[in-house]
């Protein structure tokens, strides 16, 4: 197989076609682009809402009896609780300190003895932050000896459990019909720019050229329009992003992954689609001959 | 070389050809004679196995319809030059390229492609036009670059599908001396017409008369 003939003849089917290649390249880039603004927005609001899930937290009172040097063992047991990520400890001398240096006023003086109680400030893995979760963390906590009561805001949880459960439905839903629109698009560019060349293809056949032969130059051309179109929506992307960065103090920076995944796309439809053509056009007559 | 033997392609009840037998040995020059519809190009179409007989068996060289395999195909297609009425050439491409086309599929090293498309191209009269595009010659340039793609991979048989339908008297008389000298090197052609002319002018030739998909003479 003359391989470099058959790469030669895919960038000179592009020459050859120069103009329709250029709509194809541009078609696909501007269908990237779209999903690559659909990947960058959506992981952008997935960080926000995992980040917000992350300051979600307990706050464990304990009882009175509780003595200081129980602290450090208790604060182990708590560690050791599943989904719990980072355990701090108030004493009720340092809250009441802090409190007072807020308000400033000398609250135990106000009182006549320290109201507060000693504390642990438990914060929470982003996967255990949902209502279930933190009940089970919270029966858990309940069963620690020393421990009184257990704060915690549940309607904000519920909230952005509900949130995150709409958010979620809402952005596959997105994302589907982003995904089918690009792959129609893009397939069907590049379905009908290899389409206009169907004479093309019968002449191969007549002369004697093998269905190997005719379909490697066109899914070269296809490959090499997914490739230059991810490019191009790879440079969209980018520039938009720095724009935006720049512009609005906001960070829209664009992972690797997100690059590589619009390069894997285009190829992978740009083939899909040439394939689809050359092998309709290949088919043709084929139960006959 | 080529036999058909009780040979039916129907398309429908009346169109297509109907219990064919036939029969053109190594280095035949035959017309094939009939009006539009008459079945001609079928029969052109059943020698390069772009139609498969509904009943009955075709036979080019040492291959049967009957038998015939998909992936044999383009190498029995080389062993057969096809032109056509409209030329069939690929508009983008310049004359040497077009020629040299049907020796690249072959994958024939480079070198020898330009050699033997020179060659062909010369014998032509065509050398000097060789990188001009097909919309840039005249009717009868268009059918000679197509008899020359046919012919550069040495074909048994020579397939001419009403190959003057388009041209002038002057044109289409040259085409038919280039067949005959075609013909005199040992290539078989089988050309398909309906122009009574061309035959009142070449007697010597065998006929084959077809009318509604049937042998008539």
């Amino acid at each position: 197989m003359d391989l470099i003939f058959l790469i030669q003849e895919a960038f000179d089917g592009l020459k050859r076609t120069k103009y329709a290649s250029l709509i194809t390249v541009s078609t696909i880039g501007i269908c990237l682009v779209l999903v690559g603004t659909y990947f960058v927005v959506s992981k952008k609001s997935d960080d926000f809402l995992e980040e917000l899930k992350s300051k979600i937290s307990l706050q464990v009172f304990l009882q009175n009896t509780v003595t200081e040097s129980q602290i450090p063992n208790l604060t182990q047991k708590i560690k050791r609780i599943e989904g719990v990520a980072e355990v701090n400890f108030t004493s009720k001398k340092d809250a009441i300190e802090k409190l007072s240096n807020e308000m400033k006023t000398d609250l135990i003086s106000i009182a006549g003895y320290n109201p507060l109680q000693d504390e642990f400030t438990v914060l929470l893995l982003p996967n255990f932050s949902d209502e279930n979760s933190i009940k089970k963390i919270k029966i858990n906590l309940q069963n620690l000896e020393g421990v009184e009561t257990i704060e915690f805001n549940n309607s904000l949880i519920v909230q952005i459990g509900k949130f995150q459960e709409n958010y979620k439905k809402i952005n596959l839903m997105i994302g589907i019909l982003i995904g089918i629109f690009a792959v129609i698009l893009i397939t069907n560019t590049v379905r009908l720019s290899i389409a206009a060349r169907s004479k093309t293809i019968e002449i191969m056949k007549l002369i004697g050229a093998t269905n190997l032969f005719i379909r490697i130059p066109f899914l070269l051309e296809g490959i090499i329009q997914g490739l230059l179109g991810s490019l191009l929506s790879i440079l969209a992307v980018f520039f938009a992003a720095k724009f935006i960065g720049d512009n609005f103090n906001f960070d829209f920076s664009v992972s690797r992954q997100t690059y590589l995944t619009l390069v894997f796309l285009g190829i992978s439809l740009g083939f899909i689609g040439s394939l689809i053509a050359v092998e309709k056009f290949l088919g043709a007559k084929k139960n006959k001959s | 070389m080529v036999e058909f033997k009780n040979v039916t392609i129907k398309y429908s009840e009346n169109v297509g050809i109907f219990n064919v037998n036939l029969s053109i040995g190594k280095g035949e020059f035959v017309f094939l004679l009939g009006d539009s519809g008459a079945g001609k190009s079928t029969i052109l179409k059943a020698i390069y196995f772009d139609e498969i007989p509904t009943s009955g068996e075709v036979i080019f060289a040492e291959h049967s319809s009957l038998t015939l395999k998909n992936k044999e195909l383009p190498f029995i297609r080389r062993k057969i030059g096809v032109v056509f009425y409209d030329f069939k050439l690929l508009e983008d491409r310049n004359v040497f390229e077009n020629v040299a086309f049907a020796l690249r599929v072959t994958q024939m090293p480079r070198k020898q492609v330009k050699i033997k498309t020179l060659k062909i191209l010369t014998e032509m009269g065509l050398v000097q036009q060789r990188y001009k595009m097909p919309n840039n010659l005249s009717a009868g340039e268009k059918q000679k670059v197509a008899i020359a793609r046919a012919l550069i991979n040495e074909p048994y048989i020579l397939l001419a599908d009403e190959p003057t339908g388009n041209l002038d008297i002057a044109s289409e008389r040259e085409i038919i001396e280039i067949l005959k000298k075609v013909n005199l090197r040992g290539t078989a052609v089988l050309m398909a017409t309906h122009n009574t002319r061309i035959v009142e002018e070449n007697t010597s030739f065998q006929k084959i008369y077809l009318s509604k998909g049937k042998i008539t003479g």
